[in-house]
């Protein structure tokens, strides 16, 4: 599996940065991915301030699986009101965990593979 | 650092406001940004209101504010001030403590730096989350103190020899207050925060406020008891052979300057934002998290944020 964070530049509105968190299956094999295990794009401004934001994460559902066939996408588009730097991260976890931070698990044994950090601003 | 200014106490829309009375006309403007909140979304109604300037919504609206702007929880009577939405960068606050003539911490060492904590004033309140441009989740005033330096007042060597130098009664004091600014639940510009989500942002701020405590504790209580262990002429220091050195001798053993500068250091590191109660709070189980888009009451909101 392979992650990777890119911007929408042209779904955007003054102001706004539309960033896209996707999962390619990058290899033979058919997987079945659990969206719980998917987290970003979470923002982390250059420093600092106020409220920590919020880590981005796929809304409970009935059924949180998805099929990815050989050599297809998965992703979660977030849109955020916001100026100044941020550094967006994207990860997938080995299960679910409820402890979280904007580029990693806690427990790293959790990570499976992140995405490399996109800069915006 | 603030932008537009925007008044957000004015109304609900509800029959003991004031818009009230403007009767069909009030009723119409109210329409009419609801149709705008659920067609151009929360976040462009907000840069509408608060971009071309002070008063701008007023202007528009006279005695109106759009309800995603509104703090349906406030009981402050914080004016709240609007500025362009985005991330400013917080760090501690440089500002050169207050000396006195004889070099000691002497008064309000203010600062200006806003994290997430505190007082046990409590909460003062609730705003628009600070993602939103707003006050709420914040806590003004990190590494602040209001102290009154001791007077030291000194007898010079008498019979035993030695100067003698203590500290006057009312004197060598200091006040730590904290408050913070919890969020409303409900629309918060471009978020919809639930009420645990809301609660939880609450709990994070007396969690800063508990930590500014654990910092007064460790550096100022200590030296609560060395100024009192000195207070009155009673209980003065004999050292030195003069009364200049007999006073240099007591504000060393005081070590005043040296516990204010610790307690605003700690409490900086520790509640600033991106320190260390963020870090650990936020990576901690039951921290809110951002659901996504979702579509609450007819209005769209990009961020749905629940524990």
């Amino acid at each position: 599996m392979k992650l990777t964070l890119e911007r929408v530049e042209h779904a955007e509105e003054p102001g706004q940065i539309v960033v896209r968190l996707l999962v390619l299956n990058d290899s033979y094999d058919v997987v079945t991915l659990d969206r719980g295990r998917l987290i970003g794009p979470n923002p982390v401004p250059a420093r600092a301030s106020g409220l920590p934001l919020p880590i981005s994460m796929e809304p409970p559902v009935a059924d949180a699986n998805v099929v990815l066939n050989p050599w297809c996408l998965y992703g979660r588009q977030r849109t955020f009101d916001a100026t100044g730097g941020l550094t967006f991260h994207g990860y997938l976890l080995r299960e679910r965990s409820d402890e979280l931070r904007p580029d990693a698990p806690v427990d790293p044994a959790l990570l499976v593979v992140a995405a490399q950090p996109l800069t915006v601003g | 650092m603030w932008g537009d200014h925007v008044r957000v106490h004015e109304e609900h829309g509800d029959k003991d406001s004031p818009g009230a009375s403007r009767g069909p006309a009030a009723k119409a403007d109210r329409t009419s940004i609801e149709f705008l909140q659920r067609h151009a979304g929360n976040a462009a109604v907000a840069r509408l209101l608060t971009s071309a300037g002070p008063g701008t919504a007023a202007a528009l609206h006279p005695g109106l504010v759009a309800h995603a702007l509104l703090d349906e929880g406030s009981a402050g009577t914080e004016e709240f001030q609007a500025k362009p939405i985005g991330f400013v960068t917080t760090g501690p606050d440089l500002a050169t403590p207050p000396l006195n003539a004889d070099g000691l911490i002497d008064g309000e060492w203010t600062s200006e730096a806003v994290a997430t904590v505190f007082v046990n004033a409590g909460k003062a309140g609730s705003g628009l989350v600070n993602w939103a441009g707003g006050n709420g989740g914040t806590t003004p005033g990190i590494g602040a103190s209001t102290s009154v330096a001791p007077v030291i007042d000194t007898s010079p060597a008498g019979d035993a020899g030695t100067a003698r130098a203590w500290v006057r009664a009312g004197t060598g004091t200091v006040n730590v207050r904290r408050h913070f600014f919890g969020v409303p639940v409900g629309a918060n510009g471009p978020y919809y925060i639930t009420a645990a989500a809301a609660a939880r942002i609450d709990t994070h701020e007396q969690n800063h406020i508990a930590h500014s405590r654990l910092a007064h504790d460790a550096h100022l209580a200590p030296l609560e008891v060395r100024i009192a262990a000195r207070v009155g002429e009673a209980k003065a220091l004999s050292q030195g052979a003069d009364p200049a050195a007999a006073k240099a001798a007591l504000v060393a053993e005081l070590k005043w300057n040296d516990s204010l500068t610790r307690f605003r250091d700690q409490d900086n590191t520790d509640n600033l934002p991106g320190g260390t109660v963020d870090t650990a709070d936020s990576a901690s189980a039951g921290w809110y998290k951002d659901l996504g888009p979702r579509t609450v009451g007819g209005v769209n909101y990009a961020h749905y944020v629940d524990v």
